[in-house]
């Protein structure tokens, strides 16, 4: 009876640290924190009125690329209509300022020194506005896999107790597919815990150094995970002779 | 957003609980009686059998994929795989960008 009592609180007691272990892990990858106090990088700020347009031109042809990159992850791939709008209303605004401001840049601008630094401040178009759209171009591409290759393991596991055998390794496949069980569970813990809404609402004032360090560690984390999971699968498919 | 997220979860938990099921019932597969044996019953009876397709899947343990509708599944699958599989590149590529945007401050 002792024993028994023991074994169920020490089960007790593994369940909990897990549990707490989970949602410190979540917490830890949550999303964005604009207010983690981590230092700051210097941006590169141009000097002369040339350096500054060349910038605002280099920025320009950046965001181009980026809605082309939108396009071709709404229409190819699995970014949501709502979530490629939001994107494209950021770059948008980022356009239009940035333009203004090339149409104020001069060599006799009385504010050269300000708007130069502005470009860099106010936009972070590379720092922020970049990783803003890969990252939520990735979110979106691996929420369509969790659900995808989770519809694949539920019907292989679903073939897998309807044959007793005539395949090159029954277990070998029903054990891969456990497997990929588990690491579509682990891949959509994390995405449970991303913070999509935070990392769109991020503003070029608020980036700093670290700012984007949880999303980018919890988009790694599933990828990671989903990776093995479609590893499973061909392992599974192999071991069933497919 | 969150409902996309809530039926992922629940996706999830149905695999889970399907591959719990998979991996437990291995023992339990092997064991379970042939085919052959279980279909002696109707012959006893007299009651007329209903008529099965002859491409209908078998409803009991079987040895190997073979059934036509077995076949499609596995083939749907392996299609839904090579498109991951197409796709995991494009995500190395997003994250790969982020990373080199992480030392820029501008």
């Amino acid at each position: 009876m002792k024993s028994a009592w023991k074994t169920t609180l020490s089960a007790a007691v593994l369940g909990t640290m897990l549990a707490v272990s989970a949602a410190g892990a979540a917490f830890a990858t949550a999303s964005s924190d604009p207010s983690t106090p981590t230092p700051t990088v210097a941006p590169k700020v141009p000097k002369t009125a040339a350096e500054c347009q060349q910038a605002i031109t280099d920025r320009l042809a950046e965001i181009t690329k980026l809605e082309g990159r939108i396009g071709d992850a709404a229409t190819k791939g699995h970014l949501t209509k709502t979530d490629a709008a939001a994107l494209n209303g950021l770059l948008g605004a980022a356009q239009t300022g940035l333009s203004a401001l090339q149409g104020k840049i001069s060599p006799s601008d009385p504010t050269l020194a300000a708007d130069c630094r502005s470009i860099a401040t106010d936009f972070r178009i590379y720092a922020l506005r970049a990783p803003q759209v890969h990252l939520t171009i990735s979110f979106d591409n691996e929420q369509w896999r969790v659900t995808k290759l989770g519809d694949a393991v539920t019907k292989l596991t679903a073939l897998t107790g309807t044959i007793t055998g005539g395949v090159p390794d029954l277990d070998g496949a029903k054990a891969a597919l456990a497997d990929a069980g588990t690491q579509l569970a682990n891949a959509s813990s994390a995405l449970q815990g991303f913070s999509l809404s935070g990392l769109l609402a991020l503003a070029p004032q608020q980036w700093h150094a670290g700012v984007l360090t949880g999303d980018v560690s919890t988009l790694k984390g599933a990828h990671s995970d989903l990776k093995a999971a479609a590893a499973d699968v061909h392992k599974a498919l192999a071991d069933l002779g497919k | 957003m969150n409902t996309t997220i809530a039926r992922c979860a629940l996706a999830v938990a149905a695999v889970l609980a399907l591959a719990a099921c998979g991996a437990s019932s291995s023992t339990t597969v092997a064991t379970t009686p042939a085919p052959a044996a279980t279909a002696a019953a109707p012959e006893v009876s007299s009651a007329p059998t209903p008529s099965t397709p002859a491409s209908q899947p078998p409803s009991t343990a079987t040895s190997g994929l073979t059934a036509p509708l077995q076949s499609q599944t596995v083939s749907s699958i392996k299609a839904a795989v090579a498109q991951i599989d197409a796709e995991l590149a494009g995500t190395d590529g997003d994250l790969s960008s982020v990373d080199s945007a992480m030392g820029r401050g501008d």
